[in-house]
């Protein structure tokens, strides 16, 4: 396993020159000056991360349903109308604010999807891309974010009734602050599960393949993993994935972070989900939330389909924070769930709320300073 | 892994503190003045580590048996490739070019396994190259990776034997000078599915960009992967590209295996080449090194071929916008690139470039 060790690596670029030196020099010490700045440090050394299901907008009820080719593409036409009038825009703008206020270090987003349509496959024109609309967003409000990886997923394209085709390119990604002193990636992982399901439709099969990505953070001289996936909505699919994540993913002698929207719940054993879940932990990991607020529900699924429930209808924790190795909690919390976190539109950010936890760095022998 | 510079904040905060803090020293010293004369260069590569096998047999196989046989062949064939060993000669000649930035085509890994999704990998391109790396003392770091087909099946073998076909970009992470964003991973939206005794296999492909930026001169770095068996399906994803990797006003690298013959007006796959010229790119080689074919592919599947076989050029940097080509040239060609057992490190031969960098609007940050 790799390790950080940024010393060697200035020492390494300031024997090549000294005017490199020089400029790496300011570099550190701006950079211990910024790190000083930071309002968290004198909290001790911690990390903030965050998970969030930005929803594409459709449960796709209408294309499952459809038995016909014509059945199937009116379906898509009343796929496309039900994700627009989400507003996924001004949605990806509210989930902004959410990470604007907070500031977590590093965010996994799930279905940070683009709609796209065209006169045939493939379609290429933009309708609305919530990644890059919320990047533009925390860019706007002087946050400094980027992406670190994106998991392709679904990427299904049907005809519809309006002249066009209308294509879902579903991915989950991995943003980090990029305005961190001494937070360093690298061992970058992106791989797809083997298990993905694969639906019939009358247009052929459309397989909803999902996956992880996975990065090696350096944060304050202490290495961890940080780890972003989505499992399945079919228990037994999400059971296999999660088995496959276990040996691969979190497979490290670093602590983990590991953040999802499982699809799992952890807390109704006789739930058809848990074994997923159970999985994971029997892997080693902590579940946050819980461990935090042993008494409280901390919901963070589903509002309506269409997002215009006017009371808050989160009934399952399934958005997990967890991790493994030496962290400790300092705190957890539920977002984007209040009445008050709703788009100027009335709509919730996403039929999911997002789960932010503030930890303590586990001690890292190697790197400890 | 030391100290990647990937993701410093490019503008404002930190980052425009430390810029304006180099230029004020640049200014006081002549030799850094000097010095950035060069600093408009940047050094890419491309390279198709080869997965070890063309899919013949399994192409081949009509009923479940035959296919199941046709597994075991290419998973002994794969691993006779040795492509650890043909990693570290990869990393070899990285060592020797350092580029900033690498494109890395079927950088895979085998994995085998009993019930359930393989895990054990019994070969990974990927890490065996970036192990090699870091054991020459270079640090490269992963920036992108594109997953690509990911199949499994059983072999005769006792156990299911899975390939994961990946592309990726590796980056210097001791090039001080150079800061990447905006990193994009998609896949094409038209992809080749082949029918097999056990099911249709689609063959997923797509691409990865990431912007980079050197002393105030931005570009995008992007490769890809283009379908190698039906030149429509290829074409479809060639303009499936330039229509969203390409969708920038930054000029553009584009270091891929485009599977389409450059060399050849002829060949069924000559119009993918023919739809990237045309969409504003230029080919680095044929700029600077023709007449000289160039070829790049492709040595025998086995890699053990006594004399190379190389044939055609199908492994392109395309350019787009004013780039200045100071260098090209083919790497892993010759004989004496070749492992200690005698294979060449790939069946495809690497590209290297080395580019000067057109000056941006944003060259005064």
């Amino acid at each position: 396993m790799s390790r950080f060790t940024s010393c060697t690596a200035f020492a390494a670029s300031a024997a090549r020159s000294s005017a490199v030196a020089a400029f790496l020099v300011l570099a550190l010490v701006l950079g211990s000056a910024a790190a000083t700045a930071d309002n968290r440090e004198s909290e001790g050394r911690t990390v903030r991360v965050m998970t969030q299901n930005m929803y594409t907008g459709t449960f796709f009820g209408e294309l499952r349903a459809a038995t016909t080719p014509a059945q199937f593409v009116a379906a898509m036409t009343v796929t496309y109308q039900h994700i627009l009038a989400t507003k996924p825009a001004e949605r990806a703008v509210a989930i902004a604010h959410e990470i604007a206020r907070l500031e977590p270090d590093l965010v996994g987003l799930q279905q940070a999807s683009i709609l796209r349509t065209g006169s045939g496959p493939p379609a290429t024109t933009v309708t609305f891309d919530l990644v890059q609309t919320l990047l533009a967003e925390l860019a706007k409000q002087g946050r400094h974010y980027d992406v670190v990886a994106v998991v392709p997923g679904l990427d299904a394209e049907a005809p519809t009734t309006l002249g066009f085709d209308a294509r879902v390119t579903t991915r989950d990604v991995l943003i980090a602050r990029t305005d961190v002193a001494d937070l360093e990636l690298s061992n970058l992982q992106i791989r797809q599960y083997l298990a993905a399901p694969t639906a019939q439709t009358p247009l052929g099969p459309f397989t909803d393949t999902s996956g992880f990505g996975a990065i090696d953070v350096s944060l304050h001289g202490h290495t961890f993993r940080f780890v972003t996936t989505h499992l399945d909505v079919t228990p037994g699919i999400a059971f296999v994935q999660a088995s496959e994540l276990v040996q691969t993913a979190v497979a490290t002698s670093l602590p983990v972070v590991l953040v999802c929207d499982c699809n799992a719940t952890p807390d109704l054993p006789a739930d058809p989900t848990f074994p997923s879940y159970k999985l994971i932990k029997d892997a080693g990991f902590v579940d946050a939330f819980r461990t935090a607020h042993p008494n409280q529900p901390g919901f963070t699924f589903s509002q309506a389909e269409d997002l215009l429930n006017p009371v808050s209808s989160l009934t399952r924790r399934i958005d997990l924070v967890q991790y493994r190795g030496g962290f400790g909690i300092k705190d957890v919390q539920v977002v984007g769930a209040d009445p008050a976190d709703r788009t100027p539109s009335g709509l919730w950010p996403s039929d999911h709320a997002g789960v932010v936890a503030t930890l303590t760095l586990p001690q890292d022998k190697a790197d400890a300073d | 892994m030391p100290k990647p510079k990937l993701r410093k904040a490019p503008i404002g905060g930190l980052g425009q503190a430390v810029a304006v803090a180099a230029l004020a020293a640049a200014t006081l010293m002549p030799g850094l003045v000097a010095a950035r004369a060069d600093d408009g260069l940047v050094r890419v590569m491309t390279q198709n580590m080869d997965e070890g096998t063309d899919f013949v047999e399994l192409s081949a196989a009509t009923t479940p048996a035959q296919f199941v046989a046709a597994v075991t062949t290419t998973y002994n064939n794969i691993l006779a490739t040795n492509p650890a060993e043909r990693a570290a000669a990869m990393a070899r000649e990285i060592v020797k070019q350092r580029p900033d930035l690498v494109a890395l085509q079927e950088a895979s890994v085998l994995r085998t396994g009993t019930g359930g999704p393989a895990t054990t990998v019994k070969s990974d391109l990927l890490q065996s190259l970036l192990d090699a790396l870091a054991g020459l003392g270079q640090h490269y770091a992963v920036v992108a990776i594109v997953p690509g087909l990911d199949a499994q099946a059983p072999s005769t073998l006792g156990f299911d034997v899975r390939l994961t076909t990946q592309d990726a970009i590796l980056a210097r992470t001791d090039a001080d000078d150079l800061v990447l964003s905006n990193l994009q991973i998609q896949h094409f939206g038209i992809n080749l599915t082949g029918h097999s005794p056990v099911g249709p296999i689609t063959i997923t492909r797509g691409w990865a960009a990431i912007d980079a930026k050197r002393h105030g001169r931005s570009f995008r770095f992007m490769t890809t992967h283009l379908d190698a068996v039906f030149p429509p399906v290829q074409l479809a994803q060639a303009a499936e590209l330039v229509l969203t990797a390409g969708a920038t006003t930054l000029p553009v690298i584009l270091a891929g295996d485009l599977n389409s013959t450059a060399d050849s007006s002829l060949d069924p796959s000559f119009p993918t080449y023919q739809a990237v010229i045309h969409a504003g790119f230029t080919d680095a080689w044929q700029a600077k090194r023709a007449p000289d074919p160039g070829f790049t592919c492709c040595q025998a599947p086995d890699v053990h071929n006594a004399t190379s076989l190389l044939n055609h050029r199908i492994d392109l940097i395309l350019l787009r916008g004013a780039f200045g080509i100071a260098d090209v040239s083919l790497i892993g060609n010759r004989p004496a690139d070749r492992t200690p057992s005698g294979l060449w490190p790939s069946d495809h031969a690497g590209v290297v470039a080395t580019l000067r960098l057109p000056r941006t609007s944003d060259q005064d940050d």
